[in-house]
């Protein structure tokens, strides 16, 4: 009786299958992706992991917040590709991508010694790039979010508000920080840092600044 | 729902019939015991409130369905033992990329709505390329021989060697863990006035490869040597999907999220009258690692303890223990290089009648956990992996060491439990610790004044109870205050010193009803606050369970949970049924709601979402 019971039921549930795949604009699908106005930026082995391409992400921000008074004036549109160097021309070594949250206590602390480090190995290329995704309450940062953070934090390298919280293709923003070494010559996604790993990533980007500017 | 109706037949078909009960037989003149246990959990996770605007993985645990099936037979006969646990997950329903990319483009109405589609398109798809896939797996398997002062295992064995610094692998339901080792283990022991024990093991770490909480799978490469080939047969693979390619490397593929740690592992216990010294190590050897951070990069990790304990002194009343130990790690190229660390933990209990006290101390200085080796930016939920236990000092259950605050402490606890009267207990604790490890990273462990917390813990109350021990009344009031030394910068830009601070109630009722009918309340109730990392004000949450027990057979509890922080949904209620037909059997569903929380056990945690849905467990034994 029980497994009569079982039959039957399996045969219900099955007839409650079928396809309810949803329907995608036609738009989405033949609309061009943003390429952050830089038709130059590297097209192929774009992914997540080490080895490949960061895709191009643009924001609004402030690229200096420690030489132009942080207002609505000195906001702008600030982009992975502003620090694309395939040349060396723009003097940019290795590239930091950071993230961080109000609600993320690691990130607080990160970047309490940040602006230090910019101070030290900005000289030797460093560029640290920081998005700040998330407040207090988990909503998308917003850009005066952005302003309390630099006035709190002393931020001295191009700071912005990522309320699309775009970098979380690389690692899960719960576990913020993510710190994201990039290779300015090709975009190419050096060593990914989850977590506030500060006693491993500075030796790291320490020597790969000295092994830089020596081969230069 | 629809996917819950389709789940209820299998859950209905999976209840199996008395006549596959298996009976004992004989090999020869051997009796041999058949043991079948059947675990079968069927759930429907709707939406858990927890969504956030433009977040895929908060859209990403809504609206799932599973049906878990755990199967485990152990056959014995005379000195051997064989068993083995197969793991199945078939999801019935799940999210769909396309759809949560769609919901956040509606609801964002972005600029460039087709690139914000296909961004978060993308996104999705790598955040759903390793949950809610189907897998059948040989979870743990095993043949034992033992016989008087021998056992020798192949297969999975669980391990835990001291206080479990130096290794500590074995079930944890609360984390909803299973780790062993997969390999072999000899142990070998003497009796006498002198006994010796020798145990050595080694393999590689076998975690439960999915979890239930989340959907999510530990997926492994193709990629090892032949020990490898032969400990992952049939273990849950990374997979090619549009949005994850595998590119031949685990390090490179997203969906190759742990490559197994090796193991070896001894222990030499001489125990006499009244003492037992035990000296233990293991060495972890680690594949190429996943993840860029100081414990799951070092290619070794090496820890040693000596440990002591005297469990009879002063006429049985007093017992001592004590570990010291050593870890080195050994890192690779141009990553930092820490001093070894070290750590010494002790205990003492007193038990003379009517009260019993006992003190627990640690110093630790860059002592870490085991962290298995698993790629966190892809499963995140795997984080609390671990396969040793460092002792907190602190209760069981204790939730608020922050960081890497037990790999740099120094403090103890006392605890108290008094009899006053017949029926009337007082309990109370005291701890007091020094961390340089909790309000920043500090994985050097440097001492200096600046990375310091303080932490004072304080818990009282009493217990009254009748003779008969059905009535019985449990009340402890508790707090914590968490100073750090530097300044702390709160959310909105003021500095504070307090890093966190809490004051607590917890209760325990148990009344008899009519007949065999039961009653019990048991509730908990927080006011928390953190500076950095919290909400930026203080809130309170909390839960109580009102429970009628009708003998050993059947429960009914109801719950209400609350949360008053601003980012999460305030209130909570659920209901829970469980019936024991049997006495190896039982029956549970739950439904209803249950909050996001930090769950630790001894110094382990690990952070579930909100759930929001319906469970039912079956589980039976022959």
């Amino acid at each position: 009786m029980r497994r009569a019971l079982a039959a039957g039921l399996l045969a219900l549930g099955a007839a409650g299958c079928g396809s309810n795949a949803p329907e995608v604009p036609a738009a989405f699908l033949s609309g061009e992706s943003s390429d952050c106005g830089a038709p130059d930026y590297p097209k192929d082995g774009i992914g997540t992991e080490t080895g490949d391409v960061a895709q191009n992400a643009c924001f609004v921000g402030y690229r200096a917040p420690d030489r132009l008074a942080v207002s609505e004036e000195s906001r702008e549109v600030i982009a992975f590709s502003d620090y694309y160097d395939p040349t060396g021309s723009k003097g940019v070594g290795l590239l930091l991508i950071n993230t961080s949250a109000i609600w993320c206590g690691a990130c607080v602390n990160e970047h309490r010694t940040l602006p230090d480090y910019q101070r030290q190995l900005g000289p030797q290329g460093l560029v640290i790039l920081s998005t700040l995704f998330q407040d207090a309450e988990r909503n998308g940062a917003s850009l005066p979010d952005v302003e309390r953070w630099i006035s709190n934090f002393h931020t001295n390298f191009p700071m912005v508000a990522d309320p699309e919280v775009s970098l979380a293709k690389y690692a899960s923003p719960e576990l913020a920080p993510l710190n994201m070494l990039v290779d300015p010559r090709s975009m190419k996604i050096l060593q990914k840092y989850v977590g506030d790993q500060g006693a491993v990533m500075w030796p790291f980007i320490e020597a790969e600044l000295a092994e830089r500017s020596g081969s230069r | 729902m629809p996917g819950l109706l389709r789940a209820l037949p299998l859950s209905v078909a999976l209840l199996p019939a008395t006549a596959l009960a298996l009976e004992p037989g004989q090999i020869g003149d051997t009796p041999v015991l058949v043991d079948v246990s059947e675990s079968v959990s069927v759930y429907y996770n709707f939406d858990n409130r927890d969504s956030r605007p433009g977040q895929v993985a908060t859209r990403a645990n809504d609206d799932f369905g599973l049906v878990y099936n755990r199967f485990s037979v152990q056959s014995t006969a005379g000195s051997v033992s064989v068993g083995a646990r197969l793991d199945n997950v078939w999801f019935y329903a799940s999210p769909d990329a396309t759809q949560i990319a769609l919901d956040l483009t509606a609801e964002t109405q972005p600029p460039n709505p087709a690139s914000y589609f296909r961004r978060k398109l993308d996104e999705a798809g790598l955040e759903l390329s390793n949950r809610y896939i189907n897998w059948a797996y040989p979870s743990k398997y095993y043949v034992t021989f033992s016989q008087p002062g021998l056992e020798a295992t192949l297969g999975d064995a669980s391990a835990q060697l001291g206080r479990g610094i130096v290794l500590s692998v074995r079930k944890q339901d609360e984390l909803g863990s299973d780790t062993t080792i997969r390999g072999a283990r000899l142990s070998w022991s003497t009796r006498g006035a002198l006994a010796l024990k020798l145990t050595a093991l080694g393999g590689e770490l076998n975690p439960l490869r999915i979890d239930e909480a989340s959907g999510r799978y530990l997926g492994v490469m193709n990629d090892g040597d032949a020990l490898h080939a032969i400990t992952e047969a049939g273990m849950p693979r990374a997979i090619h999907t549009d949005f994850a390619p595998l590119t031949g490397d685990c390090r490179t593929s997203p969906t190759c999220t742990y490559a197994p740690d090796r193991v070896a592992a001894g222990q030499v216990e001489i125990a006499g009258s009244g003492f037992k010294l035990g000296t233990q190590g293991s060495a972890l050897f680690r594949a190429p690692a996943l993840n860029e951070d100081l414990i799951r990069a070092a290619r070794r990790i090496v820890t040693l303890s000596q440990s002591v304990d005297l469990p009879r002194l002063a006429g049985d009343d007093l017992s001592l223990y004590g570990e010291l130990a050593f870890q080195h790690l050994e890192q690779g190229e141009a990553r930092g290089r820490i001093d070894p660390g070290y750590g010494l933990y002790a205990s003492a209990s007193y038990t003379p009648k009517n009260l019993a006290l006992t003190l627990e101390a640690r110093h630790y200085r860059r002592l870490f956990p085991l962290q298995a080796n698993v790629k966190l930016a892809r499963a995140r939920e795997f984080s609390s992996l671990s396969y040793n236990q460092v002792p907190t000092t602190e209760e069981e259950d204790n939730d608020t060491e922050f960081e890497g605050m037990n790999t740099c402490v120094s403090g103890g606890r006392l605890r108290g439990d008094a009899t006053l009267g017949p029926g009337v207990r007082a309990l109370g604790s005291v701890a007091y610790y020094l961390t340089y490890a909790e309000s920043g990273v500090n994985q050097a462990c440097t001492t200096q004044t600046e990375q310091l917390n303080q932490v004072s813990d304080l818990s009282s109350g009493f217990v009254l109870e009748s003779r008969d021990r059905k009535r019985h009344l449990e009340l402890v009031l508790g707090g914590r205050l968490d100073r750090a030394e530097r300044e702390l910068t709160l959310a909105d830009g003021s500095q504070s010193h307090l890093f966190y601070s809490e004051g607590y109630l917890r209760h325990d009722l148990e009344l008899p009803l009519a007949g065999d009918f039961a009653m019990t309340l048991t509730g908990r109730h927080r006011r928390r606050a953190q500076a950095e990392g919290g909400p930026g004000a203080p809130w309170f949450e909390g839960e109580e369970v009102l429970g009628i027990d009708w003998a050993e057979h059947s429960s009914l509890g109801l719950g209400a949970e609350y949360d008053t922080r601003p980012a999460v949904s305030p209130t909570y209620f659920n209901v829970e049924l469980s019936h024991r037909p049997t006495p190896d059997s039982r029956v549970a569903l739950f439904a209803g709601q249950r909050r996001g929380a930090q769950r630790c056990v001894g110094g382990i945690c690990r952070l579930y979402p909100p759930f929001e849905g319906v469970r039912l467990d079956v589980s039976l034994r022959f």
